[in-house]
């Protein structure tokens, strides 16, 4: 899909109907209204997402705001909003960071073999090793918690991932004529990763940067939810839930529900976005 | 025929089975190997965090030190020592189940960890129960008939699991049936203010059946339900996968053709051609779901007002104290490497096929 996006930027008409038909799928549909959203949220919200409304805290949703109001008032249809620029900001600059180490290493890795790829795979093991979360909090007990230091841990978290899937999928290139050749050109083994062999694994960096996005979108949730994450009254979506579960059980459910179903369906429409061009690789190789 | 007599009097079945004993054993060594490094390696993560943090020193000295009292302090808790003398000790320190002490209640992690472990490991036991209950079979099935309705409820209800995080399903768990229905207390913890059974094993549910005491049982089944229910949804979509890709690799090789040419009926097929086949990789990741959840389960236990390991952590990390948020990591972790490795030696034991 990607590809005929970027052809339609290129004023390539022909593809315009491929690009009609893409539409016509669900999860690319989603996605792309998400991705708006993400761009335009701001300028959608109605109100100012900091701007507490003492009189009227914990308003169930209304034609004056859509998705009620929580414990300070904030509107939380413009909280959802503007949150979401943030959560895709901070998942996407991790896992760019992440996922670019990563890939690089587990191509290293299959180049060199021998120690190297001994001792990535055990970084791979030890990282892994850690459930995620807590993995972060140890990294928050030595550097503090904060959005810089959780695209940080989002960073970290991802590197093994990239590094054990484009290593296995780029092992069997050690031995290929075209590797032999461009070491008998005279090439060394950096230009020979990057040029030889991190292209052969574009389709797995893709397909995998994009679930990756999704797991990384639960993560800041996750650890908002904790409070360790953005720090309100920012708008976050995991912070959101945190601050309505108290009024849960008293039966107040609009503060805590409408962020979750954000998060369900940006994960949802990610993951269908992946899933799709799983099938479609498959169905072009076929 | 000559080969046979070439190798002498003993019987050449003999010799292949030492040769799979010394593989195995050499196996084993390397694994063990493998597990010993890892372990260092997450040892050295947290003494690193330690240091960066500077907990050791900051827990022990008051605001109103002079500079001669930090002195002697630092030489009394040997953190003029360089730097790999203090790892040693740190280890050794491990090694007695040394991990530091709260700042907070004072009391010695280990010992809090201790009291607290059991309600985490009831609760993952209780979700990777229901996940197996419901997971394997289903994938099973989905396996038999791909597209069928199996397949179809178990791929919606994995991609559901997979995109909802689990502390909003709990929060709306909590919601339904605490607020609306009623059916489940409100989350206050393991039994809310009632009287805990007395200690056997630490497992509410277990202890409360040995007491005989059924209302209790009934009791804690009625605590942990939401919160396993809502972990099970989180941690079930992997089961279901792998069991669909293990059954379906299984019915599409040649031995299960062969047996169904003989004339073999399907059910002795499926139990006894199919099921130990398929086994090894759905052993694998139930094992790995149970270790991963251990330290996993934190968010579910947060919003349940779980007393376990994982609310621990968070709670010791609101109050900056770092010790038990370390010890917490360092457990879970080496609960997980332990499984894997053990997992791992297992699939060769099971699998004859993994020997050679």
């Amino acid at each position: 899909m990607i590809k005929i996006i970027i052809s339609i930027l290129l004023k390539n008409h022909k593809n315009l109907q491929k690009m009609i038909n893409q539409l016509r799928r669900p999860p690319v549909f989603v996605f792309l209204i998400m991705l708006f959203i993400v761009v335009f949220g701001p300028l959608l919200a109605p109100y100012d997402p900091i701007e507490p409304k003492p009189m009227n805290t914990l308003a169930a949703p209304s034609w004056d705001h859509w998705f009620g109001t929580d414990n300070y008032g904030f509107d939380i249809l413009s909280r959802v909003l503007y949150a979401a620029q943030i959560d895709f900001s901070l998942a996407l600059v991790g896992v760019l960071i992440g996922g670019g180490i990563g890939s690089l290493l587990g191509a290293s890795a299959a180049y060199r073999g021998g120690i190297t790829d001994f001792f990535l795979l055990r970084f791979v093991e030890v990282v892994q090793s850690f459930p995620v979360l807590l993995f972060a909090l140890a990294l928050f007990a030595a550097i503090g918690g904060g959005s810089r230091n959780m695209v940080l841990a989002i960073a970290i978290v991802n590197i093994p991932l990239y590094l054990r899937i484009i290593r296995s999928s780029l092992l069997p290139l050690r031995t290929a004529e075209f590797v032999d050749a461009a070491r008998c050109a005279g090439l060394n083994g950096f230009i020979i990763v990057i040029k030889h062999f991190i292209p052969n694994a574009k389709g797995q960096i893709f397909s995998l940067f994009v679930l990756s996005c999704a797991y990384a979108i639960q993560i800041i949730a996750g650890l908002s939810f904790i409070g360790l994450g953005v720090e309100p009254p920012h708008p976050e979506w995991g912070s959101m839930i945190n601050a309505g579960a108290g009024y849960i059980m008293l039966g107040v459910w609009w503060p805590s529900i409408f962020p979750g179903l954000a998060i369900v369906i940006s994960v949802y429409a990610i993951n269908g976005l992946s899933r799709q061009q799983m099938t479609d690789q498959i169905r072009s190789s076929v | 025929m000559k080969l046979q007599n070439y190798s002498g009097s003993e019987d050449p079945q003999q010799i292949n089975k030492y040769a799979i004993f010394s593989r195995l054993m050499r196996y084993f060594i390397k694994r063990l190997g493998i597990l010993f490094i890892v372990l260092i390696a997450v040892s050295m993560l947290t003494f690193s965090v330690t240091r960066i943090a500077g907990t050791p020193l900051y827990a022990a000295i008051g605001v109103y030190s002079t500079k001669e009292m930090i002195e002697e302090r630092k030489e009394q808790m040997g953190l003029n020592k360089p730097l790999w003398e203090q790892y040693t000790n740190y280890l050794i320190g491990l090694a007695n189940g040394n991990l530091g002490s709260s700042r907070r209640t004072f009391a010695p992690v280990k010992d809090e960890i201790g009291d607290r472990l059991p309600a985490t490991a009831e609760l993952v036991i209780f979700a990777v129960g229901l996940s197996t209950l419901w997971a394997v079979p289903l994938g099973a099935i989905a396996a038999f008939k791909p597209h069928g309705w199996a397949d179809r409820l178990g791929s919606i209800l994995s991609q559901f699991g997979v995109s909802v995080p689990s502390f909003w399903l709990g929060l709306i768990f909590i919601y339904i049936f605490y607020y609306i229905l009623g059916v489940f207390p409100a989350p206050f913890g393991r039994l809310g203010g009632a009287d805990p059974p007395s200690f056997v094993t630490g497992l509410y549910s277990i202890d409360a059946l040995i007491n005989g005491n059924l209302t209790l049982f009934l009791e804690t089944l009625k605590y942990i339900a939401m919160p396993a229910i809502t972990l099970s949804f989180t941690s079930s979509p992997p089961i279901f996968s792998v069991t669909r890709s293990a059954v379906s690799n299984v019915l599409g090789s040649q031995f299960v053709e062969a047996a169904r040419s003989y004339g073999i009926p399907s059910r002795v097929i499926i139990f006894r051609h199919i099921a130990p086949n398929a086994a090894p990789p759905i052993i694998n990741i139930v094992a790995m779901t149970f270790g991963y959840l251990i330290g996993g389960a934190v968010l579910v236990e947060v919003v349940f007002s779980w007393p376990g390991i994982g609310t621990y952590a968070v709670q010791a990390m609101d109050f900056s104290d770092y010790d038990p948020v370390l010890g917490v990591v360092l457990l879970s972790a080496t609960i997980y490497v332990v499984i894997y490795f053990l997992v791992d030696i297992l699939q060769v034991l099971l699998d004859p096929r993994l020997r050679e």
